[in-house]
């Protein structure tokens, strides 16, 4: 919580850190994977992770997790349960798998409900903003957006920005998911304190991301797939094997499952839960602003 | 209010036969993943049991709700249960707001999804949070009963008339008590019975209508413990469900037909236990037939 | 929902300055149509929109010199938090 509380103040004395050589928060080291780097230098090698990977991710994130992330991601848009007239945020979604996914349940629902026309949904239309720190990704989301028909009637909303500063206004966003972003991030409490101001009380945070296993057998053979097989696919398949290094590396440096929700708590988080798929190779946790 | 009713049966002013206690225990695992919460949200459970209902390790619960704490549990228990549920209190009462707020909705959506948005809206929150509500329908049509139940004990409590009437004529007043609460959503109660017995919704529709039965027969005048505590309830509990089917479909003015069948099945179960010998015979054919399947189910249910 | 493109690029411009705000500051953002961005006022920065998506990451903003505005003096800028209804007042 301290923590929190000095980050903010450096980051108001700082804050002239807009021109070309930014002055930095404070320069303590961060991970990288298991490598140690710089803050500063962390979100721009994160940066060109995602820059390289654009372009393959959606077939990277099928053959690593031989096509569970549908599933995945499923859950997660059944646990949010959209309503017509909400306003959502994806953060880190570039490539709009959630944004769309919350599309198809909103229009579902739409058909299902019809008769029983709940009122605000006619008021106000449904927005889905999603946000990225990667243009190259959110490019790929539009122009798969605009392949698929997405978004035609203004409901997908593309920002650039940074999840530890969103420019959205307090109290106003119904739902925010962060899905397989949250890991990539140079300081969790910001993104978590920054969810918590955007939303509107009884609006709910979910965050789908790969996480801890502590099942014996199971977990040596992640271990295995994980450092083994994973990074020979990345070079196969997108040539890039150091990414994806980078990828399985900084899953482990994340902080298990109890320990993120207790984040997410101290980020003024009521009703904090999580929910393990396939036995914590990924976690979706929740919380309720209120 | 669920506590104070649960402080009254725990109270310590009657007791219960067997396992029949409060503590009811959340499944851990769901169908294809494990499940962790910080909190429980029952229906009349007492806040401490709540502690001892929650799984996997003591260390991490109280910290999670509390926005002050980010180290874990070496604060005293005590102290981190309190803070714990003060904050835990929050969000519970909020569901409960909105549940309120959605109720008045009803009527016109029926016991859905969109009453319970529109309850939302019109408590200020997000309708989001519907999504946080666990058996979101069921939800509604628990919370309408648990304020049924409240208002009935509130009833017993204040009106000195029962005490002076005979038993039959003490559970004919409360029954029809009762079930006038539910007369103004007469038209959609049949849905909210079909919510009721979905099999996820089974166990807690049943806890209530159990504490309702024993509301009912306490006020009565009754506190044996017995082998005839089952026969007792069981025999009521089928009074009470068939009351409440027949005026489903009573279309005569204030329910009149209802009131004379509802009646009339007191004066039949009373009638049969003024003979001894064939209360006997009930206590057992009951106690063997339904009581081992009944003690059966009623463990496995709150045993989880 | 309009389908004439030029209207659309106006519509999409007003849209976002009406649910964005400045990541820094959090005031409200305007259009500016020359030069293709979104001006945070409250601190005099533009950021730039890059093929209709607007870029909000608080590095990419550019530090407006105008006459009028005080950005340029450093020292003002660590009073931007505190007194943003100030600076407005000052700068008018």
């Amino acid at each position: 919580m301290a923590f929190g509380t000095v980050t903010k103040r450096f980051g108001n004395k700082l804050f002239p850190a807009l021109s070309s050589t930014p002055r930095l928060l404070h320069s303590h080291a961060t991970s990288f994977g298991f490598k140690h780097v710089n803050e500063e230098e962390k979100a721009r090698m994160v940066g060109d992770v995602f820059t390289s990977v654009a372009a393959s991710y959606d077939t990277m994130n099928d053959l690593m997790s031989a096509g569970l992330h549908r599933l995945w991601k499923e859950r997660l848009v059944s646990m949010l349960n959209p309503f017509p007239g909400m306003k959502h945020l994806d953060v880190a979604g570039g490539t709009g798998d959630v944004a769309f996914r919350i599309l198809d349940n909103i229009n579902r629902v739409k058909q299902r409900r019809l008769p029983n026309a709940f009122k605000v949904s006619l008021e106000s239309e449904t927005q889905i903003y999603v946000c990225d720190i990667n243009p190259n990704m959110l490019n790929v989301g539009k122009q798969r957006a605009t392949e698929k028909g997405y978004g035609e009637d203004g409901s997908l909303v593309w920002v650039e920005g940074n999840a530890e500063s969103l420019s959205f206004q307090n109290d106003s966003m119904d739902g925010y998911t962060i899905a397989f972003g949250i890991r990539n991030v140079t300081h969790i409490e910001k993104v978590l304190s920054e969810a918590h101001r955007v939303l509107k009380p009884g609006g709910r945070f979910l965050c789908l991301e790969l996480s801890h296993v502590s099942l014996p057998i199971f977990k040596e053979l992640y271990d295995l797939y994980s450092f083994s097989v994973i990074p020979r696919i990345g070079e196969m398949v997108a040539g890039d094997r150091e990414s994806y290094q980078y990828l399985v590396e900084s899953i482990r440096r994340f902080p298990p499952q109890e320990k993120f929700a207790s984040m997410i708590a101290d980020a003024g988080f009521q009703k904090v839960e999580y929910e393990n798929l396939v036995g914590g190779v990924v976690a979706i946790h929740s919380g309720l602003k209120i | 209010m669920f506590r104070t009713a649960a402080n009254r049966f725990l109270g310590g002013a009657r007791h219960y036969n067997g396992n029949i206690g409060l503590r009811f225990r959340r499944p851990l695992t769901l169908i294809t993943s494990s499940r962790y919460s910080t909190t429980e949200n029952q229906p009349f459970s007492n806040p401490h049991s709540i502690h001892d209902a929650i799984p996997v390790s003591t260390t991490e619960n109280p910290s999670f709700n509390d926005s002050t704490s980010s180290t874990s549990s070496s604060s005293s228990d005590d102290d981190s249960r309190r803070q714990s549920s003060k904050s835990r209190a929050k969000y519970e009462d909020e569901h409960a707001r909105l549940l309120h707020a959605s109720l008045t909705h009803v009527m016109k959506l029926g016991w859905t999804e969109a009453a319970l948005m529109a309850g939302a809206n019109d408590v200020g929150l997000s309708p989001s949070i519907v999504g946080s509500l666990s058996r979101k329908e069921a939800a509604l049509v628990e919370f309408f009963m648990d304020e049924c139940l409240q208002r009935l004990v509130d009833r017993i409590d204040t009106d000195e008339t029962l005490k002076i009437l005979s038993p039959s004529d003490c559970i004919s007043k409360l029954i029809k008590f009762r079930l006038e609460m539910q007369a103004p959503y007469i038209s959609i109660w049949p849905e909210a019975l079909s919510i009721q017995a979905q099999p996820v919704n089974v166990p807690t529709s049943f806890k209530q209508r159990a504490m309702l039965v024993d509301e009912i027969w306490h006020a009565a005048g009754d506190k044996a413990s017995d082998i005839d505590w089952y026969a007792k309830r069981t025999v009521l509990g089928g009074i009470y469900s068939t009351t409440e089917i027949y005026m489903l479909t009573d279309s005569s003015a204030d329910f009149q037909d209802t009131w004379t069948f509802l009646d009339a099945r007191v004066k039949d179960a009373f009638d049969l236990k003024k003979t001894i010998q064939e209360a006997r015979y009930l206590a057992e054919a009951v106690s063997v037939g339904l009581g081992n399947s009944f003690q059966r189910f009623v463990g496995k249910v709150y045993r989880r | 929902m309009v389908k004439v493109s030029k209207e659309v690029m106006q519509k999409a411009a007003t849209l976002l300055s009406d649910f964005l705000v400045c990541p820094l500051s959090k005031q409200p953002l305007r259009v500016c149509e020359e030069s293709n961005s979104l001006i945070s006022d409250a601190i005099a920065v533009s950021f730039p929109i890059k093929n209709g998506i607007p870029c909000l990451v608080p590095r990419d903003g550019k530090i407006l010199e105008e006459e009028d505005e005080d950005a340029s003096k450093p020292d003002n800028d660590a009073n931007l938090y505190a007194g943003n209804e100030d600076d407005k007042g000052r700068s008018s």
